[in-house]
């Protein structure tokens, strides 16, 4: 560092050497704040100890002003620092953009060191800004930071001194004056309580988002343009609108947008227009792009409204299930989650083959969530994908995978679900206990009762039991009431215990049928030592007599 | 995260102000024990007191602007005429600042009005100030002194016209550029606007900055206008109490809200003579050219916005009578309001389009005022009007001395809005002299005043503009 050979006092030193460590730690705070987010130790760290820095400085003067010149800095006309290297240099980051002084004064807050040193941080080489160092400190408004800058950096030319005014323009301008009869008009205007409030709501009003009125006005210039080209690039900007509504989460303006779309392409301008003269909008808005900031926008903390998201939604195609059974993937909230299955499941209603392939996915969780699309849509055609997965080696995707096959109500799936009955998992054994009994048909009621009825059934956990007998009460009808009470009277002597929970489960199911008759059997059980069917069956006399 | 406290304090500055101004509006029509004065009394020192119980209050009036404990307040356009009344009030009296130390009382601000109603009327108010209020402890009085900024006035003009320069050199850069179809980069133009608008919201500046708007370049018109409008248009801004930030967004969008002339053909841009129904057709485009021109370059995000929006706007008129012609539903937005009046006027002032000749400023206004009433926003108008004042900032004058002059600044005082200061710059014969300020609310030992202005001229007509008289 070079120094004037002039000496300095020993306090003067220490004020310069105090200059030094707060220019080396601005350049330390600069780097930990921009590899760590604000909630981070080390990024809080480094902001207060720069701000300690500054105020052990402000003991000492009320403000620090430090010269910038191209590759150095200089605080009382001491150099305190000096780097000719292009990169990284603090110097030349001031100088390139005009500032010539920095001037730091006691009362900076933590905030503003922070806000100071986000701005040191932007990157402005690379991002394709608007904006240059000297409009983000302006626009920041630091109350203790100031600075100069040289206003001749933004361009060399000046106004042409204009020659002296010729005597003659004066006196013919005062000839012309004095000549001149008619009289200036005289406005005289007074500003009431009403213009003020006027103006007031109106300031009011500019505070409103302004979007709508950039779709309007793309929208009032469709109606009047005629050429292709014109027409194409209009589609063009409406794509980028859409994409701004996006990123902001705005998704009421985004299908307001879509919508007028619609209404012109089917008005009298669709004579004019051909298949692809809006492809770039759809293109977009089923594209990765879209799809990855809508990721965004729903994982920030911008509250999205459900029936705008959904107005959205009924105006993609399935072209963009590919994308979205990828954000799917990546959404952290479940409530995001819910939001874009049953996206996916109005969307794809058309395209089961493209909504199947997630299930294919070899994140357990994407697989899931196919299946739940695919259980929303729960249509016949869903059941071949469905069943290829009926093995997936996890058993919550087995388990959302008979769920779905039992929403479609289809005969088709008993024999698949039928396997499931075996499960080695009990959660996906009562998924397809549930799902047969969705299947109103005899031919499930056939398979719930040879389940039930084979040899080991009794030997199952009773809430397993429980299942089974709670889908047979699906069938209401006299057999399987007999079977019932057939079930709760009968008496084994081995595997007692056992066997109550059997009679137990079938005391619950009366219950859910309502059966009358079941009455005494009912009562009679109420009596039993064991527990469970004591207890079921009193919560079935109750349901009965209620 | 910003100290709460001062939150409070930035968000009852205005209130102080706007109570002090009641209560002493008040005063001066009733006595000060009337029920409403009392009442009045009460609510200022409500207010003053919740702060006093935390730290003192500095009210110090500097330039046209006050600052409550060193942060300047910003006013809102309802409180407006209470802002300009107080301020008339400090500056009739010479106070300069009002400091409160504690805790007040009833009697306290009870012996404030009344001392400053009576050094209103008094041949050394401030000295009468002075002598009333010795009779309490807690409020101190300090006269008002010439600020001496950093920079001397030659510089800060000079400042001033560099900006300026600045400016119409961007504007003339971003037109080539767009013209050209090549990305438009907005760094340097965000930067002039920012310095722009700290002229603006300091007073004298502006009116430098005004003046400067009198420059009418007929060879490079659209630069010049563009800026002109820019200027204008941030002046009006700040007048209804726009911040900084918004400013600069309105600035902007006044800048750029012709460069869709870009692509319109220099030879009806330039025609001498009117422009005939097809010029027309093609001039009309020019709204939505510049609308595209932005979108294009600049894609939709939150600054691009307000300048594509305004571009659009600008000549539709408030009564959408204007163009390009719109079906649906449509409220201007606010920036569009304030530029098709800024617009509007430098144009007239200009030999253009309206008009191949140029009015004066005056008769410019009064063009707006009472032909284009429905087709701009009145209240705006009525403002801007207000703003630049009956005698605009640049115009040529003949005084009734027979004297020549350029007007240099508006008196604020609205009694004396017709009497400006001016620059002489011709005597009673119409012989050049070397300029002198004057200020036409001067009198003479009759009680007369010593000049007036008898009638305006076009000063582009003569080649005579403000500019040349600046550093």
């Amino acid at each position: 560092m070079n120094r004037d050979d002039e000496p300095v006092s020993s306090t003067a030193t220490a004020e310069i050497r105090l200059v030094e460590d707060i220019i080396q730690e601005i350049q330390k705070a600069k780097k930990q704040m921009r590899m760590y987010p604000p909630n981070n130790p080390v990024y809080i760290n480094a902001s207060k100890t720069l701000h300690d820095k500054f105020n052990n400085f402000f003991d000492l003067h009320p403000e620090l002003v430090l010269k910038i010149d191209k590759y150095a800095m200089t605080y009382n006309q001491e150099q305190v620092y000096f780097n000719q290297d292009k990169i990284d240099n603090l110097a030349l980051f001031f100088f390139k953009d005009g500032i010539r002084l920095i001037s730091i004064r006691k009362g900076l807050a933590p905030q503003e060191i922070q806000d100071f040193i986000a701005i040191l941080n932007v990157d402005f080489e690379t991002e394709a800004l608007d904006d240059d160092i000297v409009t983000m400190l302006w626009e920041r408004d630091f109350e203790n930071i100031k600075y100069v800058v040289d206003e001749n950096f933004l361009s060399d030319w000046e106004i042409p001194e204009k020659e002296a005014v010729p005597d003659n323009a004066i006196q013919s301008a005062h000839a012309d004056g004095l000549k001149k009869d008619k009289a200036d008009p005289k406005i005289s205007v007074h500003i009431d309580d009403a213009d003020h409030h006027y103006i007031a709501r109106e300031i009011e009003r500019q505070k409103q988002p302004k979007i709508q009125k950039v779709i309007t006005i793309l929208f009032e210039s469709l109606t009047h343009s005629d050429s292709p080209e014109d027409i194409e690039r209009i589609a063009g900007f409406i794509k980028d609108t859409l994409y701004f509504c996006i990123e902001h989460g705005d998704f009421y303006n985004a299908s307001h947008a879509l919508n007028l779309l619609a209404d012109y392409k089917s008005g009298p301008a669709k004579e004019r227009i051909t298949a692809g003269t809006f492809s770039v909008i759809e293109e977009a808005i089923n594209g990765e792009e879209f799809a990855h900031e809508l990721l965004k926008v729903l994982e920030s903390d911008a509250s999205v409204d459900s029936n705008h998201f959904s107005s959205y939604i009924d105006h993609l195609n399935p072209s963009v299930i590919p994308s979205f059974m990828h954000i799917l993937g990546e959404l952290q909230k479940m409530k995001n989650r819910r939001f874009l299955i049953d996206a996916l499941s109005k969307i794809g209603r058309n395209n089961i083959h493209a909504l199947a392939k997630g299930l294919h996915d070899t994140k357990w969780y994407v697989a899931r969530n196919a299946a739940l699309i695919l259980g929303n849509i729960a249509t016949r055609e869903t059941i071949p994908y469905l069943v290829e997965s009926l093995s997936h080696e996890d058993q919550r995707v087995r388990k959302a995978v008979v769920n779905a096959l039992g929403a479609t109500g289809c005969p088709d799936v008993i024999e698949h679900i039928k396997h499931c009955f075996q499960d080695p998992n009990f959660h996906v054994r009562n998924a397809a206990a549930k799902a047969m009994g969705s299947v109103h048909s005899e031919d499930a009621r056939q398979m719930l009762l040879k389940e039930i009825m084979s040899g080991n059934f009794h030997l199952k956990e009773l809430n397993e039991k429980k299942e089974f007998f709670t889908a047979l009460a699906n069938w209401q009808d006299q057999d399987v009431r007999d079977f019932m009470i057939k079930t709760l009277n009968t008496k084994k002597i081995f595997k007692k215990t056992k066997h109550d929970e059997s009679r137990a489960c079938a005391a619950y199911a009366l219950g859910l049928v309502r059966d009358k008759d079941a009455i005494p059997a009912l009562e009679k059980a109420c009596k039993s030592s064991n527990l469970s069917l004591r207890r079921f069956a009193s919560e079935a006399l109750r349901k009965l007599k209620d | 995260m910003r100290d709460s406290k001062k939150i409070i304090l930035e968000e009852e500055s205005a209130n102080i102000i706007n109570c002090l101004a009641l209560v002493l509006k008040t005063a001066q029509i009733h006595d000060i024990n009337n029920i409403a004065v009392v009442k009045a009394i009460h609510k200022l020192i409500e207010l003053l007191n919740i702060i006093l119980s935390e730290e003192r209050i500095t009210l110090q009036l500097m330039g046209e602007n006050f600052y409550v404990n060193e942060r300047r307040v910003r006013h809102t356009v309802e409180h407006m005429s209470n802002f300009d009344f107080i301020l008339e009030e400090f500056k009739k009296i010479g106070v300069g600042s009002i400091l409160f130390e504690d805790t007040l009382e009833e009697r306290d601000i009870k012996v404030l009005i009344s001392a400053v109603v009576k050094a209103g009327s008094s041949a050394t108010p401030f000295e009468t100030l002075l002598d009333e209020m010795e009779q309490v402890d807690n409020l101190t009085i300090k006269e008002a002194i010439e600020i001496k900024d950093d920079i001397s006035e030659f510089e800060k003009k000079r400042l001033i016209k560099k900006s300026y320069s600045n400016a119409v050199s961007i504007m003339k850069g971003v037109s080539e550029t767009a013209k050209s179809n090549e990305r438009i980069n907005l760094a340097r133009s965000k930067r002039v606007i920012g310095s722009i608008v700290d002229h603006i919201v300091e007073q004298e500046c502006q009116s430098t900055l005004i003046g400067m708007t009198a420059i009418k370049d007929y060879d490079e018109y659209t630069y010049f206008h563009s800026v002109n409008v820019s200027i204008l248009s941030m002046a009006l801004g700040n007048k209804i109490g726009l911040p900084r930030k918004i400013l600069a967004d309105l600035g902007l969008a006044a800048l750029f809200h012709d460069l869709g002339k870009v692509d319109i053909p220099i030879e009806v841009l330039n025609k001498p003579s009117k422009l005939s129904d097809d010029d027309w057709t093609v001039m009309r485009q020019h709204p939505w050219l510049g609308t595209a021109k932005i979108l294009q370059f600049k894609g939709v995000n939150t600054s691009s916005i307000n300048i594509a929006i305004s571009a659009f706007e600008h000549h539709i008129n408030n009564d959408l009578s204007g163009y390009p012609h719109v079906e649906t539903a449509f409220d201007l937005e606010l920036f569009s309001k304030i530029i098709s009046i800024a617009d509007r006027y430098d144009a007239i002032t200009s030999s253009r389009i309206y008009s191949r000749t140029a009015h004066t400023p005056t008769e410019a206004l009064s063009i707006m005022y009472n032909d284009y009433g429905n087709e701009l926003d009145m209240p705006l108008l009525k403002m801007f009007i207000q703003m630049v004042g009956v005698y605009p900032i640049g115009c040529l004058v003949v005084l009734d001395t027979n004297e020549l002059g350029l007007v240099l600044d508006n008196n604020r005082d609205p009694q004396f809005i017709d009497r400006p200061c001016v620059l002489l710059i011709a005597d009673s014969a119409g012989n050049k002299i070397e300029s002198t300020e004057v200020d036409l609310t001067d009198k003479d030992e009759s009680g007369a005043f010593v000049r007036s202005v008898a009638r305006t001229l076009v000063s582009a007509q003569y080649g005579i503009d403000l500019s040349e008289y600046l550093p």
